[in-house]
């Protein structure tokens, strides 16, 4: 009876095969660590980025209020823009109406006084030369006279309207 | 053999997962934080702009407190000039009177009626002292609210 010699080939890869195993062993453990430190990683950076919204939630809260403050002041700052825009103009129509009735007044005082050197100058005639025949002479000129007045005087009225106008513009826009 | 060949598979699949976690993670972090600088540049900007406003707010306080305070102290003369019965309407009554009176002069003169014309010519003349004092009260008067104005203006 002969007896057999085991196969070498079959025992190379039998040791082959543990070596892979050990191979395989080790390349199992470092993927598993690396899992593991990955999820640590994840866990970290999300805990660490849920700090970070909480803070990021503390800003916008001590943000708001400020917010809210800046638009108050810019809507205090617009109105008083806006009065004091109001009085602004409000002074100057009332500068402008106030010298204009100045101006028409003494219009008016000019126009009348040559409306009275008129009528005198028609009376002195008269008494002079006993003229009888004077609304020949001096109709035209007494009539443009009295138109001339009658203007002036009329232009007083608006322009005294005008003032009260703006003087109570102004006293409303002080007011506001 | 199996169960030997699925441990690999589920080890990798586990390490994907965990990488992918990982990654989102990290992304999460870097939104979170690019988010809170917003928020802070936001803070900081809103603090720039309330001092800004309070400083330019406060300006524009004071120049209308100014001037109401402008249009305040000629508030007496403001009102005289406002008056129905004197001031600027009163005037104008008195120039009413005065044009009425010049056209009598002038119709009596023309007509050659000496003593309706020496009527007129009085009641013009009677006119006068109270035409210049009122005229002269007006002046004053508007001067005083011309000159605080003009500070405004």
């Amino acid at each position: 009876m002969t007896r057999t010699l085991p196969d070498r080939r079959g025992r190379r890869t039998r040791r082959e095969d543990r070596r892979e195993d050990r191979r395989g062993g080790r390349q199992g453990s470092a993927l598993f660590i690396s899992t593991v430190i990955l999820l640590v990683v994840a866990l970290g950076t999300a805990g660490a980025a849920l700090v970070v919204r909480h803070d990021t939630d503390d800003l916008h809260a001590r943000a708001e209020p400020v917010h809210h403050q800046v638009r108050d002041l810019s809507a205090a700052e617009a109105d008083a823009v806006r009065r004091l825009r109001l009085l602004r103009t409000g002074a100057r129509t009332t500068t402008d109406a106030l010298a204009a009735l100045f101006a028409a007044e003494q219009a008016q005082v000019d126009a009348s006084n040559h409306a009275v050197d008129i009528a005198n100058q028609a009376v002195d005639q008269y008494n002079n030369a006993q003229n009888t025949d004077l609304a020949g002479a001096f109709q035209a000129a007494g009539d443009a006279a009295l138109a001339d007045l009658e203007a002036k005087t009329a232009a007083v009225r608006s322009a005294a309207d005008a003032a009260r106008t703006a003087l109570a513009g102004l006293q409303e826009a002080a007011g506001a | 053999m199996p169960e030997t060949r699925a441990s690999p598979v589920r080890r990798w699949v586990a390490f994907g997962a965990a990488l992918v976690l990982a990654l989102l993670g990290v992304a999460f972090l870097v939104w979170s934080i690019s988010q809170h600088q917003d928020a802070r540049d936001d803070l900081t900007d809103a603090r720039a702009h309330l001092a800004t406003g309070r400083a330019a707010t406060s300006n524009d306080l004071k120049h209308l407190r100014n001037a109401q305070d402008a249009v305040a102290s000629v508030h007496d003369q403001l009102a005289a000039l406002d008056a129905p019965a004197a001031g600027a309407t009163g005037l104008a009554d008195l120039d009413q009177k005065d044009l009425e009176a010049v056209r009598a002069a002038i119709q009596a003169g023309l007509a050659g009626k000496l003593t309706d014309y020496n009527t007129a010519v009085d009641q013009r003349t009677a006119l006068d002292p109270q035409h210049d004092t009122a005229l002269e009260q007006l002046r004053q008067q508007a001067n005083a609210v011309i000159t605080a104005l003009t500070t405004l203006t």
